[in-house]
């Protein structure tokens, strides 16, 4: 747990930086990311041509259409989730409730602050997020258009990535639209800018992890409704954990405020964002998504 | 185009297809046929890149499928069974999906996706949503899709299930329009499409490969010796005995007495062991010779149906 400790200070920077970076690199094999070389051809000079190690994995991932194809899946998923009422419903639950936690301290308390929101923030996306990525992978699988997308020239990495990316976009839009709550705030009185970026990117941070996990339930089951309360139990078995830290002893304590994910995002809700506290939820988020693409691919194996 | 070593997959230990080796020519329609369970559909799978052999190899226009799965995937078009879709997109943009992870170029595109959908019959509902539209459209929306980047090579999986007579018609005409230009490996438990629309057949059962040939072939394979069925007027037991002349060993039944008035004649099944049309020749000669008319004569060949049924008879 040491590589996870606590966050660079002093004269160890450079070495936690080091450490940090190799760490963003686990992350990114977890996601089965190539660390992609760019150089320049002497032919087109303004061109970036992307290229990698020379067959050492699967040559599809260097595929210079590597990015487009997944921005294609995400451009499909957004012109779904616009058409289906489904986005819709559960877009006006979360604001309709979020609207009503913003509202509901603001107006007891009389402060211009949001940080009574962003505690409750947690929770709320708990019920609202494994909704919005229920169906990502089961609904493929159920209607067997699965098939379909695995026999494109797409690799698995690429159909994960684009789920994963397509419902988080949608979680940044909803995310995007409780903006309006600190812009009244910043008509009413003083409010800390910084505190509340922060925030908002713990908050994106958070989105990030729940959906990686709701992304992994969906691909285990092609019922979304088994989907949805799967990505459920998992994201309460973690929030519950942390909750029941105090019943611990010390130390199981300490390690479970170490590996929780809401203790990160509490403390960076104190408007400090440790770079440590990013890489371990982006790592995180690399874990779900990796077994989410493990489950993809389990057929090939059995 | 299509080559196949000992191509085996097993599910757990259940073998789903065993050691199928075959050969798929450029141009040409392959039907692949076998009750349902046979292992038609893990066959197209293993060749799509969905799923892996257990053991043996295929390739696809020279490439293993191992090496180079995603270069494959772009020579073929696959329409797995039941022709799956996104049933929440319209038919234009799900299109447009298929072609832009094709990697068509956004130019090209929209003429390609003009073209199969003429082709395929879809300008009427291209602006429909694809829920709404009727099983046999669905089908041709996922033939659309698979024939969108122009491959090499289509593989349909059970094309004409659930589709009324008419609709098979049309996908008939087409598959057969696109045989002309493309390979086209195609399953099926109908009898009738795969004689009416393939150049080759080839039937495998429990996984393994019973038979491969054209319709015709397979069809004299099995049979063994001629039928011929004749309706005469006159007397048929003259007949017989004029026949047994010429041929001695050929077995005759009676199926069809005429009645008192003799207005019809009487209906002959006539059996011989050889193959060819010696039998239906020496019955005319018969005929003439002992002076009856012939109304009716009719060469029995086997059909596919008797073929396969043959093949794959539970043992």
């Amino acid at each position: 747990m040491a590589l996870f400790g606590t966050p660079p200070c002093g004269t160890g920077h450079f070495c936690a930086l080091l450490r940090y970076v190799s760490l963003m690199c686990l992350g990114h094999i977890a996601l089965g990311m190539p660390c992609i070389a760019t150089k320049m051809t002497p032919s087109s000079r303004s061109q970036l041509v992307l290229t990698g190690p020379k067959r050492t994995h699967d040559p599809r991932f260097y595929e210079a259409g590597f990015m487009s194809q997944i921005s294609t899946l995400i451009w499909k998923e957004w012109r779904t989730a616009v058409d289906t009422p489904l986005g819709y419903v559960i877009a006006v639950a979360f604001l309709l409730a979020a609207g009503f936690f913003f509202g509901n301290r603001l107006f007891l308390m009389g402060q211009a602050e949001m940080r009574s929101f962003f505690s409750i923030f947690p929770v709320l996306l708990i019920f609202f997020i494994p909704a919005m990525a229920m169906r990502s992978l089961a609904e493929e699988k159920r209607s067997g258009t699965f098939e379909l997308l695995a026999t494109l020239p797409v690799s698995a990495i690429q159909i994960v990535m684009g789920k994963y990316l397509a419902v988080l976009l949608q979680v940044v839009v909803l995310l995007g639209f409780t903006l309006v709550y600190p812009l009244s705030l910043a008509t009413l009185g003083n409010i800390d800018a910084g505190q509340i970026a922060a925030s908002y990117m713990a908050a994106l941070l958070l989105a990030a992890f729940y959906t990686a996990v709701c992304i992994f339930a969906s691909s285990l089951t092609r019922n979304a409704v088994v989907a949805y309360v799967l990505g459920l139990s998992l994201l309460l078995a973690v929030f519950l954990l942390a909750q029941a830290a105090p019943l611990f002893s010390p130390s199981v304590q300490n390690m479970l405020e170490i590996m929780s994910p809401l203790s990160r995002y509490q403390s960076m809700l104190r408007g400090v964002v440790h770079l440590g506290d990013v890489v371990f939820l982006l790592a995180l988020c690399g874990a779900f998504l990796a077994a989410a693409h493990f489950q993809l691919e389990r057929r090939r194996w059995t | 185009m299509i080559h196949s070593e000992a191509l085996s997959r097993y599910y757990g230990n259940v073998p789903a297809v065993r050691d199928l080796s075959f050969h798929v020519k450029r141009g040409e329609v392959m039907g692949l046929l076998g009750p349902n369970g046979a292992g038609k559909s893990t066959t197209m799978k293993m060749l799509t890149c969905y799923l892996p052999p257990s053991s043996g190899t295929a390739t696809i226009d020279g490439i293993p499928l191992d090496d180079d799965s995603v270069t494959i995937r772009r020579k073929i078009g696959y329409l797995p069974e039941n022709a799956p879709s996104y049933s929440d997109m319209h038919v234009t943009s799900y299109l447009q999906f298929t072609g832009r992870m094709h990697r068509i170029p956004d130019a090209t595109l929209k003429d390609r996706m003009t073209e199969t959908g003429r082709i395929c019959g879809l300008p009427s509902v291209m602006h429909r949503r694809i829920s709404e539209l009727s099983k046999g459209f669905k089908q041709r929306v996922g033939l659309a899709a698979a024939m969108l980047h122009d491959p090499e090579c289509l593989i349909l999986d059970e094309p004409t299930t659930g589709l009324d007579p008419n609709q098979i018609l049309e996908i008939r005409q087409l598959i057969r329009e696109l045989g002309k230009k493309k390979t086209v490996l195609l399953s099926s438990h109908v009898l009738s499409e795969v004689e009416a629309v393939c150049d080759r057949v080839m039937i495998i059962d429990k996984g393994q490969l019973v038979e491969l040939g054209t319709a015709s072939e397979l069809a004299s394979r099995i049979q063994d010796g001629s039928r011929v069925e004749v309706v005469i007027k006159g007397d048929a037991r003259a007949l017989l005995k004029a026949l047994e002349g010429q041929l001695p060993d050929v077995k005759s039944e009676v199926l069809d007495v005429p009645g008192p008035d003799a207005a019809d004649g009487s209906r002959i099944m006539l059996r011989h062991t050889d193959g060819g049309t010696v039998l239906a020749e020496a019955a005319f000669h018969a005929a003439v010779e002992c002076g009856s008319t012939i109304l009716e004569m009719r060469r029995e060949q086997a059909s596919l149906e008797d073929v396969f049924r043959r093949l794959t008879r539970a043992c």
